[in-house]
């Protein structure tokens, strides 16, 4: 089955990856059966409706899943150790050091009483024993990149004191800061203005170029996937129905991504419509 | 798409435009269809033979341009403006130290029957706000709002039943709108009963609207926690035409839906707009549903209009520098289209202080020198009286713009 490509010394491989919840009716399959394989430096988009499994995806290559998640079966290598496995204490050697995740909402993710740059700082100080000193200079160093203007105010400043797309660079620039081996981007940017939207996706452009990061880019946006990423899989109802380089997938052929198409700009009342949400 | 319950075969088959008999079978596997592109699917032939005829759809289909002359007038706003807070002295001080927020500066609109009026702009452009006084939820601080004939220029308790019954809206989100301990039926029924309908005759409107917004009279029933947010904002949808108004005005229906629910929702609104010719005005901040949608379309920025027309001319040159920046703004699924980059620095200055001559002026990357600071831009009338751009720079020069978007 295994038939999507696969490249060798992947950052990521899935392999026949499945995850189910255990509910009050019996177990749930969110994630059934995913295989896939991401090489250094490329983005994966990831694009599907809610409820496909795009984000339970991403939480169990974080090790996130709620108390009555598993991984049922398969196997989720970073960089070719297996760490689907692991308990708690194992990753936390990893978590926001090789491996990081973005979020939708950046109010949520930063905490509001903690300063932004201790709160960026705090990455390198734990994982690469930096002084707070340093930690500033390189915090304020990595806000520059995201083209924050006056990051030496911006570090002693509170989330709330910082407009939505400011706030989400934050954390752009929090989850960058450690060069992570792998990053995973859970729709950064659908809360923002369409001018908000188009800069953070040019940063995001320009710094996996400067990095060299690895990205997975999750997403309910066609248009967006294909800014930013190489490759681009379509998820439907827990498993990958169509994969590709971006510039095939986003002449989508399967006729699930055609029912995405309402974001297109001009896009034609075609006879194929995708019937509603029942 | 249940996942306790999927059904047999490819998983997408019940929604599928193609499905055949064997998809029903067992669940395909991964077949390449081009070079290193995977696909889940039985009917590749079939789909491959589908053109996309992305071109088409701009066309004349929309536009029935014979028509436009003869369609009489249903909203017509002029001056509106809505400041917020109190004025800094007395009645008339209402000099240069006015520290009130302008939500809407000075906005003139004019809305045909049958047609679709889109209002789009960041955040914080007054675009809401706008609505809220159309549909008699703010008062307006100074202008005129006409329906048809009618001014209604007043709040929302001060307006007679059938203005009421004339004016729908539908909101962003459809959870905060519904009333949770009515049944769907119980919440449609209302307006249609405050027309003065029987009980019967009601519900049987109910049944007819509820299948117009492809819900089906199961749903007559349940209460709002029970359906799925796109199912509520059929629901909101279906309420909105329950009193037959002339007018819905629609404030961001889609934005907190799925991409797929969005253009379900679409469609429907559109159905629904053909059969009944009601008229729309729509709002969002996503350029690609209205100018998909609107028939007129109006940009709005810090309160006042950068540029208002008919949506083709919208879309090309020539463009006000804001339109040109939002269109720029747009992701675009298609690989064969060039698309223009010009990035807006900064963010929306705040309306309780906004910068003096042309609101754009601290943001505008085409901006001509200090009479953009010191002057209100002139209202600048392409061909047809219809196309209007507020900016220094003359049209025959914005006219040599080139195209935002080009295959």
């Amino acid at each position: 089955m295994s038939d999507i490509r696969s490249v060798p010394n992947s950052i990521l491989e899935l392999k026949d990856l499945v995850v189910k919840y255990s509910t009050r009716s019996g177990d749930l399959t969110a994630v059934r059966g995913v295989n896939l394989s991401v090489a250094k430096g490329e983005t994966q988009g990831i694009v599907g409706e809610s409820g496909c499994g795009k984000s339970t995806l991403a939480f169990a290559i974080m090790g996130y899943l709620d108390r009555n998640g598993r991984i049922d079966s398969g196997q989720i290598l970073l960089d070719g150790e297996d760490i689907s496995d692991k308990p708690e204490s194992w990753m936390r050697n990893i978590w926001g050091n090789e491996l990081n995740i973005v979020y939708q909402d950046p109010s949520a993710a930063l905490n509001p009483s903690i300063k932004i740059g201790k709160q960026i700082g705090e990455v390198l100080e734990t994982h690469e024993g930096l002084s707070e000193k340093q930690a500033r200079e390189n915090t304020i160093d990595m806000l520059r990149e995201l083209q924050i203007s006056d990051p030496e105010i911006v570090v002693d400043s509170y989330p709330h004191e910082l407009s939505g797309g400011m706030r989400q660079r934050v954390c752009l620039a929090m989850a960058l800061v450690s060069h992570p081996k792998l990053l995973i981007m859970d729709e950064p940017t659908t809360n923002l203005d369409v001018t908000v939207e188009a800069k953070i996706l040019d940063i995001i452009k320009d710094l996996k170029e400067e990095f060299d990061t690895t990205i997975i880019y999750i997403t309910h946006d066609l248009g967006v996937v294909y800014e930013v990423s190489d490759r681009s899989g379509v998820m439907y109802a827990g498993k990958f129905v169509e994969e590709g380089p971006t510039d095939e997938s986003t002449s989508p052929f399967t006729p699930i991504p055609v029912g995405c198409c309402g974001r297109y700009r001009r896009c034609p009342r075609r006879p194929g419509r995708v019937s509603s949400d029942r | 798409m249940e996942l306790g319950n999927l059904p047999e075969g490819c998983k997408f088959n019940p929604r599928c435009p193609y499905k055949q008999e064997g998809c029903t079978g067992t669940e395909p596997d991964f077949s390449e269809v081009t070079e290193d592109h995977y696909a889940r699917c039985y009917e590749t032939e079939q789909v491959l033979s589908q053109e996309y005829d992305r071109e088409s759809a701009s066309s004349e289909d929309f536009y029935e341009k014979d028509e436009e002359a003869e369609r009489k007038t249903i909203l017509q706003a002029e001056n509106v403006k809505k400041y917020f807070g109190e004025s800094g002295g007395g009645l008339f001080d209402l000099g240069e130290e006015d520290e009130r927020v302008r939500a809407v500066d000075g906005v003139d609109l004019k809305l045909n029957e049958g047609n679709t009026l889109g209002v789009v702009g960041e955040s914080g452009c007054g675009k809401s706000t706008l609505a809220r006084t159309i549909i008699g939820l703010e008062d307006i601080t100074d202008g005129q709002i006409k329906l048809e004939d009618k001014d209604i220029s007043v709040p929302i308790e001060g307006r007679d039943r059938e203005t009421l019954q004339q004016i729908r809206i539908v909101f962003q989100d459809p959870r905060a709108t519904l009333n949770p301990k009515r049944t769907i039926k119980q919440t449609i029924m209302r307006p249609i009963r405050l027309a003065g309908a029987t009980h019967e005759e009601a519900r049987d409107k109910t049944r007819e609207l509820l299948e117009a917004v492809d819900l089906g009279s199961g749903y007559m029933d349940r209460h709002p926690d029970q359906l799925s947010g796109g199912q509520k904002q059929r629901v909101a949808i279906a309420r909105a035409f329950a009193s037959q108004p002339e007018l819905i005005l629609s404030d961001e229906p889609t934005s907190s839906l799925d991409v797929s629910i969005q253009s379900s929702i679409i469609n429907l609104l559109l159905d629904l707009q053909d059969d009944l010719d009601t008229s729309f005005l729509y709002i969002s901040h996503n350029l690609a549903v209205v100018s998909y949608i609107s028939d007129y379309m109006a940009v709005m920025y810090l309160g006042r209009l950068a540029e208002v027309g008919p949506t083709e001319d919208i879309l090309k040159p020539p463009y006000h520098p804001y339109t040109e920046a939002l269109l720029s703004s747009v992701s675009v699924p298609d690989p064969d289209v060039d698309q223009k980059r010009i990035r807006l620095s900064g963010s929306v200055p705040s309306a309780r202080n906004v910068p003096s001559g042309c609101r754009f002026h601290t943001r505008c990357p085409r901006k001509v020198g200090e009479i953009c600071e010191n002057e209100k831009p002139p209202r600048r009338v392409d061909e047809e009286e219809e196309h209007v751009i507020h900016c220094h720079i003359p049209l025959e020069e914005l006219r040599e713009v080139e195209p935002v978007l080009q295959k």
